[in-house]
């Protein structure tokens, strides 16, 4: 077992972590971020998806020891029930959000592309989606649900 | 074990280490049990393999530069547009955003019959990758036939790509086509055997004159599925014409036959037939997912949107 340190939420933390475990495994079973989810663990379906030193990274495929040092967001760090991310209220308002799984990997992919380019076109919102699998809305309703975002933080922007 | 060195120096000193980048590739085959290797160095904190800099009259590109830096470079995408085409299209974006180029070019082969859950495995005799005597594929080949799927190698080969790396404590640099050949046979049957050798950077001369390059993937699922094939070509400038397919074979091809066509008056019907029956002879199909051996000559085909660039 080895000691890692890493910046979780903002908050500096360490953990003890075998040398087979994965970030995912370290944020859900020892951090207690269960939003962060576990879907394939094969990084094909993007439901552990995290912000991890600014990119959207598959959690599954990256092992914990190797994520020391790094800064990671995961949906818990982002809004609160009572103070939500824009684009969580966005997901609520268009409803872009069915079973729910893969809701919290989309957000923060959308998260990482708005973070780097406040103004995505539609295929932009969608190439940064790609990695993210949703069995239940078909996408349009997510996409709409950025573009909705988007339109929120610039007016938001504008004031 | 896992260890993090921060200089190459460092990093040669462990003994049947296994040298990793994002380690993305590594980790479905260690969840499935076809990889249990004991001694993991991932070099991706080593800053001298990071970087993307022009060198007198080629492009230095570092192995532990991201799949998503490689892509979104502007000089990649002035100089080496295939290269960066590659890049933008190899698995998911968050894949991409760790995956490492080096990595990229040093991954195992991959085929149905040992990319497997452990479970689905116990059904059929070990084969040869995971400790068996036998390629399911094809029963009496004396190695296995698994397919390459490199995306971001098709690319650089297309560019006369040199290769610098380490091994047993030596650097040597060779054009990137004799690598691969080495790493091939070198695992040509364990998962187990491969290269010990560290890839440091890649060597890209910069071309002259009005070349122009690019790069298709035909997939079924693109941020999931690894290509069904892919191609890379360049036409038009001081050099000769190339074409390289990628993911029909152990190792990327290239088609001379066909890129001879390319600068001539002949049509583009003329040139996609070269490159069927030039495939037909240099390929070697294997059932793959989705698709099978007579279905994947179909794709052959699949040149034609970059015969676009023959006429701009």
């Amino acid at each position: 077992m080895s000691m890692v340190t890493i910046t979780l939420n903002n908050v500096q933390c360490s953990f003890e972590t075998g040398p087979q475990e994965t970030l995912l495994q370290l944020l859900r079973e020892k951090a207690g971020l269960t939003g962060v989810k576990c879907g394939c663990e094969l990084g094909e379906c993007g439901a552990c998806t995290v912000i991890y030193n600014g990119r959207a990274v598959n959690s599954c495929c990256i092992l914990a020891e190797q994520a020391g040092g790094a800064n990671i967001i995961t949906i818990e760090g982002i809004g609160t029930a009572e103070h939500p991310h824009p684009l969580q209220q966005a997901f609520i308002d268009a409803g872009a959000i069915q079973c729910g799984f893969c809701t919290p990997g989309m957000i923060l992919s959308a998260k990482a592309l708005l973070d780097r380019n406040p103004h995505p076109d539609e295929e932009t919102i969608r190439e940064a989606l790609s990695g993210n699998l949703c069995r239940c809305t078909g996408y349009s309703k997510i996409v709409e649900a950025v573009q909705l975002a988007v339109s929120r933080m610039e007016q938001e922007a504008q004031r | 074990m896992n260890h993090f060195p921060t200089t190459l120096l460092d990093a040669q000193q462990y003994s049947n280490a296994t040298y990793v980048g994002g380690a993305t590739d590594l980790m479905p085959l260690f969840k499935n049990n076809v990889r249990d290797d004991q001694e993991l160095v991932f070099l991706t904190r080593i800053p001298e393999l990071h970087g993307i800099e022009v060198e007198g009259k080629r492009l230095r590109i570092g192995a532990a530069v991201t799949l998503t830096e490689l892509a979104e470079s502007p000089l990649l995408q002035k100089h080496f547009p295939a290269a960066a085409q590659a890049a933008s299209v190899v698995a998911s974006p968050q894949i991409r955003n760790i995956a490492t180029l080096g990595g990229n070019i040093m991954q195992d082969r991959r085929c149905i019959y040992f990319n497997q859950s452990e479970g689905w495995r116990s059904a059929i005799p070990l084969c040869f990758k995971t400790g068996g005597k036998v390629c399911h594929q094809i029963p009496n080949s004396p190695v296995c036939r698994a397919i390459y799927y490199s995306d971001a190698a098709t690319a650089l080969l297309l560019y006369e790509c040199e290769v610098s790396y380490l091994e047993q404590g030596r650097t040597v640099s060779e054009p990137l086509s004799s690598l691969l050949h080495r790493h091939i046979e070198a695992n040509g049957l364990s998962c187990h055997e491969h290269l010990p050798v560290i890839v440091t950077h890649f060597h890209l001369p910069i071309p002259s004159g009005e070349e122009r390059s690019g790069f298709h993937k035909y997939a079924m699922r693109t941020t999931i599925d690894f290509p069904l094939i892919n191609f890379a070509l360049r036409c038009g400038g001081e050099r000769r014409a190339k074409l390289i397919a990628g993911a029909v074979a152990p190792e990327p091809v290239e088609l001379t036959q066909t890129a001879a066509l390319l600068e001539t008056d002949s049509s583009d019907d003329d040139v996609l037939q070269a490159c069927v029956q030039e495939l037909k002879a240099l390929a070697k199909p294997i059932k793959e997912a989705c698709i099978t051996p007579p279905r994947k000559r179909d794709l052959y085909l699949q040149l034609a949107p970059l015969l676009e660039l023959r006429r701009r």
